[in-house]
């Protein structure tokens, strides 16, 4: 080994025995460190666990990228051209007056199990309440939500009955529809009882409760005489929750009152943009002590030891070698502290994650980090570690070889 | 018989600290050659060990020497260029130095006090350290830390340490002042007879009239005189015996 190499290899080891010799003050050195690192990891585990849980959850839920009118309007097939074309437009549907979107009776594959007033909602193909669904065929099928299932006791490929109602000319009358259930939405999709189906289905129904006949079915009426049809609602959802707020706008341009959770998803972004900020002053707080400190005590164990490493000069160590003094002991206290202060993050991450098991949902959790956040803050430990080592250092390069040889 | 080269040349080398004082060192030594630095205290005898260890820049100097196997190197110009890796191979390779008090690294056993600076000059050599572990009493006490030892033991471990990678000079600085009259007279005889088995040359400065005597030494002894202000420590070898020096 060459004389520098072998110098700097001897120096290390000896700032290793002097650390492991001075027990007391080197496990403080490494207790400092946890404490400020523990926390800190602690901390952001929490603000990446909780805040991106929440975040995830707010751009994960369809619903907060739904737009959804209030009252109803008069919609032609240009305006829904023109809509569907734009880029921050994922779904949109035409769909009835809310009175008119729903059966009036609906009845199982047994007859007892029955729904009155069941919710119409108009369906097509990438609908994002049914991501999993297949596509509705024709006009006859349908896609129960999974309480509507549950209370028609039906399944996938079961007939159930829907009635449509009017009062025409003071008399109640009504058509019967045979529909096959296509598919049962899953759980998260809508909560409340609805049936999914084909926009046609929807129409005819508004038509027929306006007094109109509907060929199609069958349903006798006033002959329909509507050279333009025009469309009283729609369901629209944005690309993503950060398109809702300009989608909400144009739409207010429009005259239309609309609802959205575009205030909440800005809440969030805003809670988000606090957190981090709030996360950063911490964590350079944290930084900031634990370097001066770190470099506080490095010193005085170099202060401590002047007299040592003086002698090391004096017996032909070349003045730069003794620099790995301080290092080795800095990179011995990041390594020991580190190590520690994960372990602590750990414990602390499986205690809240369990803690809070009832309120997340599976993958979900309080107190988490990634594989890349650990190796950041190993990285940014050893960084500030070595940092500190060199502020010691600089005091090892002005220590005279005749330093050592007098006391006083 | 054949003049042998001198190990290290002082010739005009001056230290002064300040305007009140000024040391001059004018004086050879030969290898295997044994000098007593006398003097009474504040006569700058310290000074003129690190002087001669390569461990402190000279004010000044007309010749400042040190041959050895290649050659002669110019101490005088490798301070002056500032080299002082270059000072502390030389200093590690070639010298060994035994401080006032221990001086040992509080952190290492015995054993590795002793021979760390032969494992940084690649001289690391067990059974050279062993023998000298043995010549100087310290058999048993190799595992030991030093705070762990008497303060002669300690000396001894200084006198092991300064020996143990072989060098060509050994400067000795009162090895023997913190310890009793007793224990003094065991370290010295202990550090005579290794570089003498050795041939290693001693620069040992010392205010022990009796144990240099006795010794029969050659000596160093400074000639001091006061210019106004300025006083001057001028060392140079004596031919008289130390008890005159004394008087």
């Amino acid at each position: 080994m060459s004389h520098p190499a072998n110098a700097f290899m001897l120096v290390a080891h000896m700032g290793w025995r002097a650390f492991v010799h001075e027990k007391i003050s080197s496990l403080c050195l490494i207790l400092a460190l946890i404490s400020v690192l523990g926390p800190l990891l602690v901390l952001f585990g929490l603000k990446y666990g909780l805040v991106d849980t929440l975040a995830q959850r707010l751009i994960e839920d369809v619903r907060n990228r739904e737009v959804r009118l209030i009252g109803s309007g008069r919609f032609d097939e240009a305006w829904f051209a023109n809509m569907r074309a734009r880029d921050d437009v994922a779904f949109i549907v035409p769909t009835t007056r809310s009175i008119s979107a729903s059966f009036n009776l609906v009845r199982g594959p047994e007859r007892r199990n029955s729904i009155t007033g069941l919710q119409m909602l108009a369906t097509a193909k990438d609908d994002p309440l049914l991501p999993n669904a297949p596509e509705l065929e024709n006009d006859l099928q349908v896609i129960l939500s999974a309480l509507a299932a549950k209370k028609l006791k039906a399944q996938p490929g079961d007939k159930i009955r829907a009635r449509v109602q009017r009062i025409r000319g003071g008399a109640r009358e009504g058509v019967w529809v045979d529909l096959d259930v296509l598919h049962v939405a899953g759980e998260g999709a809508f909560v409340a009882e609805a049936a999914f189906v084909q926009q046609n289905l929807l129409l005819a129904t508004e038509d027929y409760r306006d007094g109109f006949a509907v060929e199609k079915f069958g349903w006798t009426g006033h002959p329909p005489n509507f050279d333009k049809r025009l469309f009283a609602r729609f369901r629209l959802y944005a690309r993503s929750i950060y398109d809702v707020a300009a989608l909400r706008d144009d739409l207010t341009d429009q005259r239309l009152e609309v609802r959205t959770a575009a205030a909440q998803v800005e809440t969030m972004q805003a809670m988000e943009t606090r957190l981090n900020r709030v996360f950063a002053i911490i964590a350079a707080m944290g930084g900031i002590g634990f370097i001066a400190s770190l470099a506080a005590s490095l010193t005085a164990n170099v202060d401590r030891h002047r007299q040592s490493l003086s002698l090391l000069h004096l017996m032909g160590f070349p003045r730069h070698s003794i620099l790995a003094f301080p290092t080795t002991q800095s990179v011995v206290v990041a390594g020991f502290g580190g190590g520690a202060a994960l372990v602590l993050f750990f414990a602390i991450a499986g205690v809240l994650n369990r803690l809070f098991a009832d309120d997340l949902q599976a993958g979900e959790y309080i107190c988490r980090l990634e594989p890349t956040h650990i190796v950041m803050a190993s990285l940014l430990t050893a960084i500030v570690a070595l940092l500190a080592s060199l502020w010691a250092g600089g005091i090892t390069l002005n220590i005279e070889p005749t330093e050592g040889l007098r006391d006083g | 018989m054949a003049q042998i080269d001198p190990l290290l040349q002082m010739s005009g080398v001056v230290k002064r600290r300040g305007d009140t004082f000024q040391m001059i060192a004018d004086f050879d030594i030969r290898p295997g050659e044994a000098l007593a630095i006398v003097g009474g205290s504040g006569t700058g005898k310290s000074t003129l060990l690190d002087l001669a260890a390569l461990a402190l820049r000279p004010s000044a100097a007309d010749k400042f020497r040190l041959s050895g196997p290649n050659g002669i190197v110019d101490v005088s110009a490798l301070w002056q260029s500032k080299a002082s890796d270059q000072l502390a191979k030389i200093r590690g390779q070639r010298m060994g130095y035994i401080p006032q008090t221990g001086g040992l690294l509080p952190f290492l056993s015995v054993f590795e006090n002793i021979v760390t600076a032969a494992r940084l000059v690649g001289r690391f050599d067990a059974s050279r350290a062993h023998e000298l572990i043995k010549i100087l009493g310290l058999s048993g006490l190799e595992a030991r830390a030093p705070a762990e030892l008497s303060i002669g033991q300690r000396q001894r471990v200084a006198v092991a340490r300064a020996l143990a990678h072989g060098p060509e000079l050994v400067l000795a600085d009162e090895p023997t002042a913190s310890v009793d009259p007793p224990t003094a007279k065991v370290v010295f005889v202990l550090l005579l007879r290794a570089v003498k088995e050795q041939g290693i040359a001693l620069l040992l400065a010392s205010h022990d009239w009796g144990l240099v005597k006795s010794s029969g030494l050659q000596t160093i002894a400074p000639v001091l005189t006061q210019k106004g202000e300025l006083f001057c420590s001028h060392f140079q070898r004596m031919d008289w015996q130390p008890a005159e020096a004394q008087g």
